[in-house]
């Protein structure tokens, strides 16, 4: 039993009773979900503090009413999206603004010296590449090749359909070849 | 760079970036923690396992594809899946029902999606329980004769499922020995009220010999003369050669002495977990308990002196030294008893016509052997319990662990003693299915050489 049946399961046997089988979701979700949360606030601590969140909330969610579940993934992202959104709006600063310090505390630090230098400087060409797409493309780029999200859970995540998702991506994609052939050649 | 070396390099980096271990799992206990707080996971399936299917309505209208995979998942007929009232109809059905075996694949489904030990602990109890309530409509339903195989199959899965719950004990997860030890003996106390129960609509349905030590046999024509059609149908099936089935007190025995076992090793394990806790309120938890096993253990070898009346046949045995003796005693009983059924049938005929040849000398051995046990043992039981109270009065370390060594040989001695019991019962019964009047209680009465079917004392520790 894999995917979106085996999530079913654990979230109707965590409202059984049963804590752990959310903690099994929570084992499945939490590295997905704090690099979600990661690449889009400042640094390690609100990204623990936030992932966190995302979690609580996704109980309080299944327990608070009758709305049906049909992908508790999807409900997970679409929860780290709006704390994201709503650690933004009160701290007054613009979604999604990277600054480059923040990225590099989040490379694994157990890499040697020459595997973590590189991967800062690749990183930083990523990070710049991104910076200059519009805010909306900037996290269509990122929930789609970062967070590795398809077409049908960026919809979810989202709220908007398919097909808008499909094409607003294009476009992304598009100003992305743009930006890369202008800064890189 | 070009886009498809950017999306490599950006899943890569991405792949980079990862929580701290120390933070992951802080995170996820607090978070369980939270959990655990919540209503929803208070009024769990566990205190409300009738509920177990509303879970499903959390997947709006996938709900009824959902339970529908679940069954097939359970490999049980699709034909069920397909209807509410079906799985309904299930969770209502008794041992004999054609819905019973699907009722019990959607319980060990449930257990199966249990991932703490605790939880699957709990929800074999509380099917366990589920067993002694369908026994108890069983009952409610008819006499407990023609409900015998349909108890004897509810009193197995009973057992199995206590069987399971000692192997999760073995696991030593924190919270299961405690929980199983306060349930066993819940359901020790509804075992003994579903044996009062058998014992009294038997006596309604077959009344009772008015005096002596003898019930009444089914064969035999009722001394009351309101219940004359019941000893007929009896009798009438009898002649047919179908005999109506025994009473099914052997296997709520069997239950009870399963429950027994499983009460006795939870005590242990807890025991020893709270002799290793620093938490003093857990010690102290763990004293009264084994306190109370004490106590317990003390009023059944209490209730097996009383055995050593005057209408007991052990304290004969016991005096007796001589083979021989024993041999003529015992010869003397059978003859005794057979002669007291009015009606016999041909087997118990033959019976009284050849005492001598059921009293062989393995059989001399082997009761004289139990008769030893009767009269020896439940003193060396009392001394290791008299050791375990003095050892619980002391202020030492390691009491704890000490006492429940001590408690744990009086039980098994309790237990041997109990089957040697048993067995001279036994002994002296050539087919016989008649209950104990007294519904086979130890203690209450003495222990009599009433022909019974593989009864036993229903006194449990």
């Amino acid at each position: 039993m894999k995917g979106k049946m085996q999530d079913q399961f654990l979230v109707a046997a965590a409202l059984s009773g049963d804590e752990e089988a959310f903690g099994k979701l929570y084992d499945k979700y939490v590295d997905d979900i704090f690099r979600f949360v990661s690449f889009r606030v400042r640094n390690q601590a609100e990204a623990e503090d936030l992932s966190a969140d995302v979690f609580l909330k996704a109980w309080q969610y299944l327990t608070g009413g009758s709305k049906g579940i049909e992908n508790f993934k999807a409900l997970l992202y679409r929860i780290a999206r709006n704390v994201v959104i709503d650690h933004y709006r009160k701290s007054g600063r613009e979604l999604l603004s990277i600054d480059e310090s923040q990225w590099e505390t989040l490379v694994d630090t157990s890499l040697n010296i020459e595997e973590h230098q590189q991967i800062k400087d690749d990183l930083r060409l990523v990070r710049e590449a991104i910076e200059e797409l519009l805010p909306d493309h900037r996290e269509l780029i990122l929930m789609r090749y970062a967070d590795d999200l398809t077409i049908e859970e960026i919809s979810c995540i989202s709220g908007k359909s398919k097909g808008a998702v499909r094409v607003t991506l294009h476009r992304a994609v598009k100003a992305l070849k743009e930006v890369i052939k202008k800064r890189f050649g | 760079m070009r886009l498809y070396r950017f999306k490599k390099h950006i899943r890569f980096l991405s792949r980079q970036v990862a929580p701290r271990p120390i933070w992951k799992q802080e995170a996820r206990a607090a978070i369980l923690a939270e959990i655990r707080k919540s209503e929803v996971w208070r009024e769990s399936i566990v205190q409300k396992q009738a509920g177990f299917w509303e879970v499903f309505r959390i997947f709006g209208p996938g709900a009824h594809s959902m339970r529908a995979a679940f069954i097939a998942i359970l490999a049980i007929a699709v034909v069920f899946s397909s209807s509410f009232a079906a799985v309904s109809a299930a969770q209502a059905s008794l041992p004999g029902d054609a819905l019973y075996s699907f009722k019990l694949s959607v319980e060990k489904a449930q257990i199966g999606i249990a991932f703490s030990q605790e939880k699957k602990a709990a929800l074999e109890i509380a099917f366990a329980g589920t067993r002694l309530e369908e026994v108890s409509k069983l009952l409610d339903e008819g006499d407990p004769r023609t409900a015998a195989n349909g108890i004897e199959t509810a009193m197995s899965h009973f057992t199995k499922s206590l069987s399971a719950v000692e192997e999760r004990l073995e696991k030593t997860e924190p919270g299961v020995s405690k929980l199983v030890n306060e349930k066993t003996l819940i359901l020790e106390d509804n075992l003994l009220k579903i044996k009062e129960k058998i014992a009294e609509s038997s006596s309604a349905a077959v009344a009772p010999e008015p005096a002596g030590p003898v019930a009444p046999s089914l064969e035999a024509p009722s001394a009351s003369s309101s219940t004359p059609s019941v000893a007929e149908k009896v009798k009438s099936e009898g002649a047919e050669g179908n005999p109506a089935p025994a009473l099914p007190i052997a296997s709520i025995d069997a239950a009870l002495e399963k429950v027994d076992e499983t009460n006795s090793k939870s005590l242990t394990v807890f025991v020893q977990e709270a002799a290793l806790s620093s938490n003093q309120d857990i010690k102290q938890e763990a004293l009264s308990k084994l306190q109370n096993k004490i106590e317990k253990i003390e009023t059944t070898l209490n209730q097996i002196a009383s055995t050593t009346t005057a209408t007991s046949v052990i304290p004969v045995l016991s005096r007796s030294s001589e083979s021989s003796e024993v041999s003529n005693i015992l010869s003397e009983l059978q003859v005794g008893t057979a002669s007291t059924t009015r009606e016999s049938t041909p087997e118990q005929i033959m019976a009284q016509e050849q005492p001598a040849a059921t009293t062989t000398p393995a059989v001399l051995q082997s009761v004289q052997s139990d008769v030893q046990t009767v009269k020896e043992r439940p003193e060396e039981a009392r001394k290791a319990i008299n050791e375990a109270k003095k050892i619980l009065e002391g202020n030492e370390d390691g009491k704890l662990q000490e006492a429940i060594k001590k408690v744990n040989e009086s039980t098994a001695i309790v237990k041997e003693v109990r089957k040697a019991i048993k067995n001279v019962e036994s002994f002296r019964q050539p087919g016989n299915e008649a209950p104990r009047s007294d519904g086979g209680v130890l203690g209450t009465s003495t222990i009599e050489l009433v022909p019974t079917q593989k009864q036993s004392e229903n006194v449990s520790l």
